[in-house]
């Protein structure tokens, strides 16, 4: 029973832990690909919606591995 | 009961009543006791370990013991009961049976590469995360999904829509090859894919069984739990999994980038049973995340563009999310002389499709199915048999209202068959005759759509059949019909389609396809041998095929949905099993398949299957020591190169693969087995015809060790 016990709490602690989304990002540039860093979460999601701004242009950014 | 009259005992029998669910053991002294079922006819399988199986239709109130089985130390002539009831060596249509969660095979990747060892059933997909099965060349909307007695629905017309299911809880698959509409409806065009759940425990017993699998190609790990319980009137299977496999590695070394996925999956039934009366309550729950490979932006790609020197599991896009939820509630009465089925059930399947943002899908789907299924059988003489049924389907296919992309409108789909089927055996004879009428209306209630359109389509099949189940041999020769009406996404796609590469155009003037088939088998059964040859040939009226137009829109080759005036698939399955009388340790199977596919110019159709040779090997080994090598086998597959090409699609050309698998009981206190293998051992740089990513130069898998490990504790219950 000890055992049962045991693997129930794993597989719930396992189940309810949830992991942070981070992801390196670029934008396609007028001379290429830029790097923009990492981003998680909350601030993904922004950058995503929102696209990144720079001198006034808004670029399409892309978090995805090529 | 005894090997024969006036014999010993057998002990530990079990003894299965297939209609009621019930399975029991007898004790040591052979007997065993039915207790709160009500007199009436019953199918009961008996089966002892070292001697052969029987399955015989018995009235309770008469029925006479003991009962009698032959002793058998060859397992060659083992009987398959499938769902309907019937052996599968005496059914008249081409159904063919297969278990799964069986260590005693060698260990299968994925749900679609299991089922492809069954002679005639290929699979196609994307990697290792999509699979889906191919059946005698048809597959998608052409193969209906029955999971028990519910139809699933799952998008299945995308070719990156891959099976709905893992094989958590499932005991074994039964394929019915070519149509088949007079049973399961509409779209059993190519055939049905039929998943059993493992039966319930005998009565008062428990068992925790823990499963594990790691697998080196995708550094790969597969974990399972189950809990079965069995009290007198109630029963109960509740399971638990998580898979999680980072991307593929190819021969080259490489790994292709974004082929990762993983997937949850939880069961449970609950069974309860009296007097005349079963009732079954199933759930299923599936959430999987599945990378789509071959995402570029580069407009100079190559096949190199899509690989890695670096193997990852992280969250990327494109992908796919999948939930599913499936209910059914099963009800089984039994009288005197007839027996009613009745199950409803409701699916509901969404998929989230990632293109270019990780949290934002650009396309969200949301499909709900409502669905019944009742059959009324009546035993009008002992020889004869009245099957009445019928089965039908709500469908509401829903756009996610904030979705940027639809690739499909918002439509609902109404079905209503019905269907009669006469049985009839005379002395070695067995005989069938069925007809059925279908409605299928398809109505578009979609805001964006210039003109909502409302189709109806209508449905008249039928089965004809005839075997003759001789001791040395038997012969069948079956004539079916199947019908599919065209899908909602064949009619008004208009879209990419990131999951399959290409941009779809529907086309509202498709009528529905029909399909008649002539099967004939033919096999012979002695001691030690076991032949079959199957020849068939499938006919489909207005044949629905995706032609490649040779444009390009939004940088996508563009597809359009076409129909030819008539297809023809022709083929054969041939197979045989020789288990020699002087050799009990050796198993030898081998099974070859091969279908051709031509429209009404002689031109042949795309993504039709390589011709393939399946052998496997398999020594038994019976000794009791506390580490016990059981099981060792070696599978030698030859797939011819396939240079009968649809149009704009390339040749194949020939490959051979060897896998290798062992299994090892462990005799201690708490046994448990163990299992380990190599797939592709000799690491073959291939390229199936059917795989999605052949288009963009990517191989199959390379080679791939696996070690696994599988605890049953088995408890009586107080």
């Amino acid at each position: 029973m000890k055992y049962l016990i045991g693997l129930g709490l794993l597989t719930v602690l396992f189940s309810v832990s949830s992991c942070n989304k981070c992801h390196e990002c670029h934008y396609d540039g007028p001379s290429g690909e830029v790097e923009i860093g990492e981003y998680c979460d909350d601030e993904l999601k922004n950058l995503e919606d929102n696209g990144y701004t720079l001198d006034d242009t808004v670029y399409t950014v892309h978090c995805n591995e090529h | 009961m005894t090997p024969e009259p006036n014999g010993h005992p057998i002990p530990f029998a079990h003894v299965n009543f297939v209609d009621l669910g019930i399975l029991l053991l007898a004790d040591e002294n052979g007997y065993w006791t039915l207790k709160g079922v009500n007199n009436g006819v019953y199918r009961i399988e008996i089966s002892a370990y070292g001697y052969g199986s029987t399955l015989f239709e018995a009235d309770l109130s008469e029925i006479i013991t003991p009962f009698y089985l032959t002793e058998n130390h060859r397992e060659l002539d083992q009987l398959i009961v499938t769902h309907q009831g019937v052996l599968q060596r005496e059914s008249i249509t081409a159904i063919a049976a297969l278990p799964l969660n069986d260590f005693r095979s060698i260990q299968s990747p994925n749900l679609g590469e299991a089922l492809t060892g069954i002679p005639g059933v290929y699979q196609t997909g994307i990697g290792q995360g999509i699979s889906k099965p191919v059946i005698r060349g048809l597959s998608g909307s052409s193969v209906v999904t029955y999971l028990n007695s519910l139809r699933i629905e799952n998008q299945q017309w995308g070719g990156d829509h891959g099976l709905p299911i893992t094989s958590l809880g499932i005991g074994s698959v039964e394929v019915i090859k070519g149509p088949a509409s007079l049973l399961y409806g509409a779209d059993a065009l190519g055939g049905v894919v039929y998943f059993v759940d493992e039966p319930y425990l005998s009565q008062g017993t428990s068992q925790l069984s823990l499963q594990s699998r790691f697998d080196s190609n995708t550094l790969g790990t597969s974990n399972q739990i189950g809990f079965k319980w069995s009290k007198q009137n109630l029963r109960m299977n509740v399971y638990g999994a998580y898979d999680n496999h980072a991307d593929y590695q190819l021969p080259s070394k490489k790994y292709v980038i974004n082929s990762r996925y993983n997937q949850a999956a939880a069961k449970v039934a609950i069974g309860y049973g009296k007097k005349n009366w079963i009732i079954n309550f199933r759930y299923n729950f599936y959430q999987g995340r599945i990378g789509l490979p071959g995402h570029t932006h580069d407009p100079e790609s190559n096949s190199l563009t899509f690989q890695s020197a670096v193997q990852k599991r992280g969250e990327n896009v494109p992908a796919q999310s999948i939930t599913n939820n499936f209910f059914a509630l099963e009800q089984k009465l039994f009288f005197k002389r007839s027996e009613i089925n009745l199950t409803v059930g409701h699916t509901r399947n969404g998929l989230n499709e990632f293109e270019e943002k990780i949290f934002t899908p650009d396309i969200v789907l949301q499909l709900n199915n409502t669905v019944y299924n009742g059959k009324w059988r009546f035993r009008i003489t002992e020889n004869l048999n009245l099957f009445v049924g019928s089965q039908g389907m709500y469908q509401v296919n829903k756009n996610g209202p904030l979705a940027p992309e639809r690739l499909i409108p918002d439509a609902t789909t109404l079905d209503l068959g019905a269907f009669t089927l006469f049985t009839y055996q005379y002395a070695r004879w067995r005989f069938q005759l069925g007809a059925r009428l279908d409605n299928r209306n398809i109505k578009t209630n979609d805001d964006n759509l210039a003109l909502n359109i409302e189709k109806n389509y209508q449905g008249f099949n039928y089965s004809a059949g005839m075997a003759r189940l001789g001791e040395k041999s038997t012969i069948r020769i079956n004539v079916s019909s199947g019908f599919r009406a065209p899908t909602s996404t064949e009619l008004l796609a208009d879209g990419i389609h990131h999951g399959a590469f290409r941009y779809e155009k529907g086309n509202l003037n498709l009528q529905t396809e029909k399909a008649t088939q002539i099967d004939i088998s033919y096999a012979f059964h002695f001691d030690d041998l076991e032949v079959i040859v199957n020849p068939f040939f499938n006919r489909i009226q207005d044949y629905i095929y995706l032609y490649n137009t040779g444009e390009t829109q939004e940088e996508y080759q563009v597809y359009r949905y076409q129909q030819a005036v008539y297809a023809q698939l022709y083929g054969l399955d041939f197979g045989f099993h020789y288990h020699p009388h002087k050799a009990h340790w050796l198993h030898i199977e081998s099974s070859f398949s091969t279908v051709f596919a031509e429209d009404e110019a002689k031109a042949a159709l795309p993504l039709i299957p390589q011709s393939r040779i399946n052998n496997q090997f398999r020594i038994d080994f019976n000794g009791k020591r506390t580490v016990q090598v059981k099981h060792l086998m070696i599978q030698y597959l030859y797939f011819f190169k396939q240079n009968r090409v649809g149009m704009l699609e390339t040749f194949s050309p020939d490959y051979h693969l060897i896998n290798l698998g062992l299994t090892i009981d462990v005799n201690t206190k708490r046994p448990f087995q163990f299992t380990c293998g190599v797939r592709n051992l000799l690491n073959i740089d291939f390229q199936d015809h059917l795989s999605a990513l052949k288009q963009i130069g990517l191989s199959n898998p390379g080679m791939n060790a696996y070690v696994g490990v599988k605890f049953d504790l088995d408890f009586k219950n107080k």
